[in-house]
């Protein structure tokens, strides 16, 4: 694209360069991160999570698997290290221990998850961005 | 008229005061909750990891073995000596008597087919794997694979019922695949005992509908002590769904010892007994390739509140099991509201769950809750 205007101003063309290529980085880290329909997503310390089941609803008593993709704040695959989930009223957590497994980088399939008893729980997911270690938490019911 | 109207009233406080003739209605959210406890039955597959689970074959070798007592070593016992059907296949006593007795009570064996875990402490994963624990316990059988397949080899009539199942006598087969094939034989029987619709059932699916449902046959005492059990006494939290439990292990403040100066570990020593099992559904035992019902033992995650932690108990039927608990200490239906009811919270693990309360119910809610759990059981053909 030819350069536009005088010396010590960005032409024309470098300015459409320069927003398409924030539109592009911006979008690239939305998409990295994103798991479509029916997932949902938790953000903090520059790590964001995108967690689903990967068989639609979460019901007690059967055991479940989640897809995790964790990036940074510039859309770059992070590390999942751990999850579990505990019923904080209740004091106690799963009978079982969940697997992670690296599909992708930056995307996980979580096995070995079962809510054996209805009410609210609280997925934890243990991740890694930037050299740092980052724990998120997030409320999930489940009414039966 | 003014003071017949005032006698009516004083009738109605009197009857309302005393429970009986005030009709019972429940929330949206208690309404949900029990219609969460059905439909009943619950429709079941054959077991994949037993080969020979829902075989006409198996289910009727398996009845025949269930009732002989040549599969013990001194032939004294077999499976219906604590498993008796006309006690609802307990035998009514607070720890059952093998050869020796043993730290636990004989727990029913209804509608086995929809539990994940077996055993009070969960030490197998799958029903014939439980069902080979009698051969295995010096205090219950004191036989041996070895003892059995002797046993079966030289008696034709099981010997032809081996084969006829299996395909071959028991003579081909090594001494522990014999022992795991009679397991299976009978766990296919034992699949097979299942309970029908009680009247809470009735009243369920008649709420469920919109129905009236007559008192007589889920009367008001049953009807309140229905929502105690769904609402502030928590009970469905750990006595959930269609078979009224989760499946899972709880400490419920009851002593952790089998004997004096003997801890029985509960669901801390079933976690390291299945999991050393050459007989979970990990192992070669397994008649499932794909080894789709083996996620519990293979997720399974050891922690310290296992300790005194033991099985929850489905409550269908629960009226005809006496007496109670994993150690048999509770006599009546009353003993075990009354525990709940008067729960000694410092007996609970300090880092245990937080689930359970002393529910202080008074004697007319205690007497509901009896009531209520007494509609939880239907006629068998036992």
């Amino acid at each position: 694209m030819a350069q536009r205007g005088g010396p010590g101003k960005l032409g024309t063309g470098k300015l459409i360069t320069a927003f398409a290529t924030a539109l592009l980085l911006s979008s690239g880290a939305a998409l990295a991160c994103e798991l479509g329909d029916g997932g949902s997503e938790i953000s903090g310390g520059g790590v964001t999570v995108s967690y689903r089941p990967v068989d639609g609803a979460i019901a007690s008593g059967a055991f479940f698997e989640l897809d995790v993709a964790v990036c940074t704040a510039d859309g770059a695959p992070g590390t999942l290290t751990a999850v579990d989930a505990t019923m904080p009223a209740h004091g106690h957590g799963m009978n079982y221990k969940p697997v992670v497994t690296e599909t992708a980088p930056g995307r996980y399939r979580v096995e070995g998850l079962m809510f054996h008893m209805t009410g609210s729980w609280q997925f934890r997911f243990d991740a890694e961005a930037d050299g740092k270690a980052v724990t998120l938490t997030v409320d999930r019911m489940v009414e039966k | 008229m003014i003071r017949g109207a005032v006698a009516a009233l004083a009738i109605v406080a009197a009857s309302a005061a005393n429970g009986e003739t005030r009709p019972v209605s429940y929330t949206v959210q208690e309404r949900a909750a029990i219609l969460s406890h059905g439909p009943w039955p619950v429709s079941t597959k054959p077991d994949p990891s037993n080969r020979v689970s829902g075989d006409p074959a198996a289910i009727a070798f398996g009845k025949k073995l269930f009732f002989d007592a040549r599969l013990s070593k001194f032939g004294r016992l077999s499976c219906a000596s604590c498993h008796d059907p006309e006690k609802a296949f307990t035998d009514q006593l607070p720890k059952s008597m093998g050869v020796e007795q043993v730290d636990r009570n004989a727990p029913s064996l209804y509608n086995l087919r929809l539990k994940r875990w077996f055993g009070w402490d969960g030490t197998a994963d799958s029903l014939w794997a439980q069902s080979l624990r009698p051969f295995l316990d010096a205090r219950e059988f004191a036989s041996s694979p070895e003892l059995l397949e002797e046993c079966l080899t030289g008696a034709v009539d099981l010997a032809e019922g081996y084969r006829d199942v299996f395909g071959h006598p028991p003579g081909v087969d090594s001494p522990e695949t014999v022992m795991v094939n009679t397991a299976k034989a009978l766990a296919a029987f034992q699949e097979t005992l299942v309970t029908g619709p009680t009247p809470f059932d009735r009243f369920r699916d008649a709420l469920s509908e919109g129905r009236a449902y007559p008192a007589n046959d889920f009367p008001p005492a049953a009807r309140r002590g229905l929502r105690i059990f769904v609402g502030k006494g928590r009970c469905s939290l750990c006595h959930s769904g269609p078979n009224f439990t989760n499946g899972e292990f709880h400490d419920i403040g009851l002593a952790h010892f089998a004997a004096p100066g003997r801890v029985d570990p509960g669901r801390h020593g079933g976690v390291v007994d299945v999991r050393n099992s050459p007989f979970n559904l990990l192992g070669a035992h397994n008649d499932d390739p794909a080894k789709s019902t083996a996620q519990p033992v293979k997720y399974l995650r050891q922690d310290h509140r296992n300790w005194g932690a033991f099985a929850v108990p489905s409550l269908r039927q629960i009226a005809e099991t006496a007496p109670y608990m994993h150690d048999g200490s509770l006599a009546t239906l009353e003993d075990v509201v009354r525990h709940y009811s008067e729960l000694d919270e410092g007996r609970l693990h300090a880092d245990g769950e937080q689930l359970l309360r002393p529910l202080k119910l008074n004697d007319a809610e205690i007497a509901d809750m009896v009531a209520f759990l007494r509609a939880l059981s239907a006629s068998t053909g036992y």
